[in-house]
């Protein structure tokens, strides 16, 4: 069985670079993007069983994905992550699907604890 | 009568007759006969009568009648024809012889020669009369023509023609002429007086002496102009010219004869000529005083006019006021009516009246004063009156002459002056605006009032540029007398600010601005000069600044309030990527084995994301320094992605999409990189604040930079937004003046003085469509003043923005 596949759609280096390392480590498969028109013209969109999505992000944002995705009835799991600590918009989205938004920075074991709620949910 | 006596009255010289108590003439002695011509039997009887001038023989006859009705003696002066057919003058003398009885038994007569005598009474006459015509201001052309005609009559055969010099264009001009064809003698009219070879006249004139042309068929001295020929042509065979001379012996004109026979002037012609020349010269001299005299009073009457000055007299004895042409004028009377007794003291006016009348009266020998004249229609006149006193030997007062002049215009001028200097002292005063004349080559110094205030020197002393020295700060005066000296060298205006140092130790901060004047040759003349006492402009300013930069730093810290989440969000991007590096690595050491090498590069991101951390932290530290003003060469387009950087993430949250439009070749500016990078974060700042509300359309920013004319680089701002309401434009920049609910309004009034604070204007627009644009341009640095800046790149670290759009969801 191949390990389940996270993406992580960020325009932030830092995370793109970041974070598939991490989720590796935790035993995942992972890809990123820089655009979440990227990651919708990609190949991996169908296998995806958990996305980590920035909120902000020239072009598409994360909530506009999130729509898009399920107006194309692809349920696959989110996990926000944003740098505005902002807890309105937190409720807002969970309230919405999502499983979980996370704050940068987050801790390692928080994004475990996420990714895998998002697994357990899809 | 027996031969003997008849042989000896023969032999007698004089003409000698006798006639019969009837009257008929019964003997002529030889003489006669010889003389007429007619001899003894024809002229017996009646028959002499025909050796009388046709003129006189009637009167002759009838005056003959009347002394043969008496017995005494009579003469009559009658002209006698010679044999040669010429007519002398002759005194004819009848003496009777009576007999015893007395009664009239014969007459004798004799003729006497008086032609001489005649022809110089008759001289003496026309001469006389020509005198007379002089005298009595008879024309001088018609005095002209009567002397030519006075010589054309006494000495038949000659035509006259007189020529004038006329000294102001040093030509000849026709004088007269009245029996020569006109062609002939205006031919010389207009010619150069000094040019002997248009004639004889012309000659005479030039070498001042006669001519005489006895044959001028054969002269050939006028040739070239073909005087010879045209005299000629109009039958003229010879002429005689000389000089009339002035008193002085300078001449006047000339005096010509002309005759249609060759022949040189009779001695008697000569003689004639001589006395009418005397005439002509008299009357010629006599025509040009008076020409002058008349000249020289319509120049005094013309230099009256203009000067405004009238000359008056006034007779003690008579109360008689002659007034001037202009004097009339000055006090209103008509200068073609006499002047109405009283007329000046009716018009002088009441209060002037008794000092005017105590001048006239009194016993000063001159008096000088200023009094006013009412004229008619009410309007007052100042008049300024001199006079002289003219006394009799008894120092009684005779006559007062002087001179009044209108001094209205003056008066009003100088009440006009004053109350203008009055003006120009209180504004003076009140602008603490001194004025000062500096005139370099005599280093005379004339300084207005208030220069002495500023200056704090007694209004009593003459200033000296030592004392505008010895005030100025000794730290600003070796600036001062460089400029001072580089404006007297190049004749150029010049503007210091120099403070001066006060005796109390104070200080004070002028400014000075002068204009040159220089003379044709450029050298200066004088500087005139403005010199204001800005002192407690200075301090408020002084003052204003520092409260400007505590503003301005408060206006800061108020953005970062705004900005915190924006920061937050710089920072937490750096510090999310050092966690999850941190977290990755401790896992792939905690692994069995560890995995080193991924631990390692895991690691490395961790150190560059830091790095990235850190240079935030440095940017918002720049931005949010409390600092005063520094001014160095700065790139607009760095300064401005530096600031869109870290706004980036605000715009993105308020939904704005920017689009940076910065031009490549942007000339650098002199500031400060802090303030102005102020200035560009509210601009953008308000912008995105101003579309907050807008839903209908896209929120787009455009951050443009460009040339501006007048070496100057321009940022715009231009924003979708509802734009604002025109006439408020002016108001924006106002500080407190704000639209927002929010705002303080401090924003954009901090702005506009930073941007002043840099020569530069701040400005905002209506959109052709919707939304605002605010702007400011700044003055470029000189070309290769700092050639480093002019392509500097990017400071590392700060995200290229150029071209890229960013959007928030």
């Amino acid at each position: 069985m191949p390990l389940p596949l996270v993406c992580v759609v960020d325009d932030d280096e830092s995370v793109r670079e970041s974070l598939p390392h991490l989720l590796r480590k935790f035993g995942f498969a992972a890809q990123a993007f820089s655009s979440a028109e990227d990651f919708l013209a990609s190949a991996f969109v169908g296998q995806t069983r958990c996305l980590v999505l920035d909120i902000a992000m020239p072009g598409m944002g994360g909530p506009a994905l999130q729509m898009e995705l399920s107006r194309r009835q692809q349920a696959i799991p989110i996990v926000f992550i944003t740098a505005h600590e902002d807890d309105t918009v937190r409720v807002r989205l969970i309230s919405a699907g999502a499983v979980e938004c996370l704050f940068k920075p987050f801790s390692g074991a928080a994004l475990r604890n996420a990714v895998n709620a998002a697994l357990r949910a899809g | 009568m027996n031969n003997e006596f008849r042989q000896a009255i023969d032999t007698i010289p004089g003409l000698v007759w006798s006639a019969l108590p009837d009257g008929g003439v019964d003997f002529l002695n030889r003489r006669w006969c010889d003389y007429t011509g007619i001899s003894l039997d024809e002229a017996c009887g009646r028959g002499w009568l025909s050796a009388i001038h046709r003129e006189d023989a009637a009167p002759l006859v009838e005056y003959w009648s009347s002394l043969l009705g008496g017995r005494e003696p009579g003469e009559f002066e009658a002209r006698l024809r010679r044999v040669d057919g010429t007519f002398r003058w002759f005194l004819i003398r009848a003496v009777p012889v009576c007999d015893e009885s007395g009664r009239v038994v014969k007459w004798w007569g004799q003729n006497t020669d008086i032609e001489d005598r005649k022809r110089a009474e008759t001289l003496l006459a026309g001469e006389k009369r020509l005198l007379e015509m002089v005298a009595s201001g008879c024309e001088l052309p018609i005095v002209l023509d009567a002397l030519c005609a006075f010589v054309n009559e006494a000495s038949s055969g000659c035509h006259c023609s007189i020529l004038l010099v006329e000294v102001s264009s040093g030509t000849v001009r026709h004088g007269a002429s009245p029996t020569l064809p006109p062609d002939f003698t205006r031919a010389i009219d207009g010619r150069p007086a000094a040019a002997p070879y248009f004639g004889p006249c012309a000659m005479a004139i030039d070498q001042n002496t006669p001519v005489v042309v006895s044959d001028i068929g054969l002269d050939t001295r006028w040739d070239g102009f073909e005087w010879s020929a045209r005299a000629l042509a109009v039958g003229l065979r010879s002429c005689w010219t000389a000089p009339i001379l002035s008193q002085a012996g300078r001449p006047l004109g000339t005096f010509a004869v002309y005759q249609r026979e060759v022949g040189a002037p009779t001695p008697r012609q000569t003689e004639l000529i001589g006395q009418v020349m005397h005439i002509a010269s008299i009357a010629v001299e006599r025509a040009q005083a008076e020409e002058r005299l008349r000249r020289s009073q319509a120049h005094l009457a013309r230099a009256q006019r203009v000067s405004t000055t009238g000359s008056f007299s006034y007779s003690a004895a008579t109360d008689e006021l002659t007034l001037s042409e202009e004097a009339c004028r000055i006090c209103g009377l008509d200068p073609a009516l006499p002047v109405p007794p009283g007329a000046m003291r009716d018009r002088i006016h009441p209060e002037d009246l008794p000092l005017f009348l105590r001048m006239l009266g009194g016993t000063e020998r001159q008096f000088d004063f200023d009094c006013r004249v009412q004229l008619e229609d009410g309007t007052i006149r100042y008049v300024h009156v001199v006079a002289d006193a003219l006394r009799d030997e008894a120092d009684g007062l005779v006559e007062w002459i002087g001179a009044i002049r209108d001094v209205t215009e003056r008066r009003h001028a100088e009440e006009e002056r004053r109350r203008h200097e009055a003006i120009l002292s209180k504004a003076e005063r009140l602008s603490l605006t001194g004025s000062s004349c500096w005139r370099p080559p005599s280093e005379e110094l004339i300084w207005s009032k208030e220069m002495f205030r500023i200056f704090d020197f007694d209004p009593d002393m003459t200033p000296t540029v030592h004392m505008v020295r010895e005030r100025i700060h000794p730290e600003d005066l070796p600036l001062f007398n460089h400029t001072v000296e580089c404006a007297v060298r190049d004749g150029q205006d010049f503007a210091v600010e120099p403070r001066l140092l006060m005796p109390d130790g104070s200080v004070k901060y002028l400014q000075v601005l002068t204009h040159a004047f220089r003379d044709e040759h450029g050298n200066v003349v004088e500087f005139i000069g403005a010199v204001k006492d800005v002192t407690e402009r200075k301090q408020s300013e002084n003052a204003l600044n520092e409260m400007r930069n505590e503003l301005a730093h408060a206006a800061r810290v108020a953005t970062v309030g705004a900005l915190t989440a924006s920061i937050a969000h710089e920072i937490n991007q750096p510090l999310s990527g050092i966690v999850t590096n941190a977290s990755t690595s401790l896992l792939m050491l905690a692994d069995d084995p560890p995995d080193i090498n991924g631990a390692l590069e895991s690691a490395q991101r961790t150190i560059r994301d830091a790095n990235r951390a850190s240079e935030v932290i440095t940017r918002l530290r720049t931005l949010f320094k409390k600092t005063t003003s520094a001014s160095e060469s700065l790139d607009l387009n760095e300064a401005t992605r530096e600031v869109l950087a870290l706004s980036l993430s605000e715009l993105q949250k308020a939904q704005v999409m920017v689009l940076t439009e910065l031009a490549h070749d942007l000339p650098p500016v002199r500031g400060d990189r802090v303030q102005l990078q102020q200035v560009v974060l509210n601009l953008v700042l308000n912008s995105a604040e101003a579309m907050s509300a807008i839903e209908d359309r896209p929120r787009q920013l455009v951050v443009r930079t460009e040339r501006d004319e007048d070496d100057h680089v321009r940022l715009s701002v231009r924003d979708t937004g509802p734009g604002f309401d025109p006439e408020s434009a002016c108001r924006l920049f106002d500080t407190f003046y704000t639209t927002k609910r929010e705002g303080m309004g401090i924003g954009l009034s901090i702005s506009r003085s930073i941007v002043e604070r840099h020569q530069g204007r701040i400005w905002a627009a209506c959109n052709d469509g919707p939304g605002a644009t605010f702007g400011f341009s700044l003055p470029r640095l000189p070309l290769l003043a700092d050639p480093r800046h002019v392509d500097a790149p990017p400071p590392p670290g700060v995200p290229d923005v150029e071209g890229v759009q960013g959007q928030a969801q």
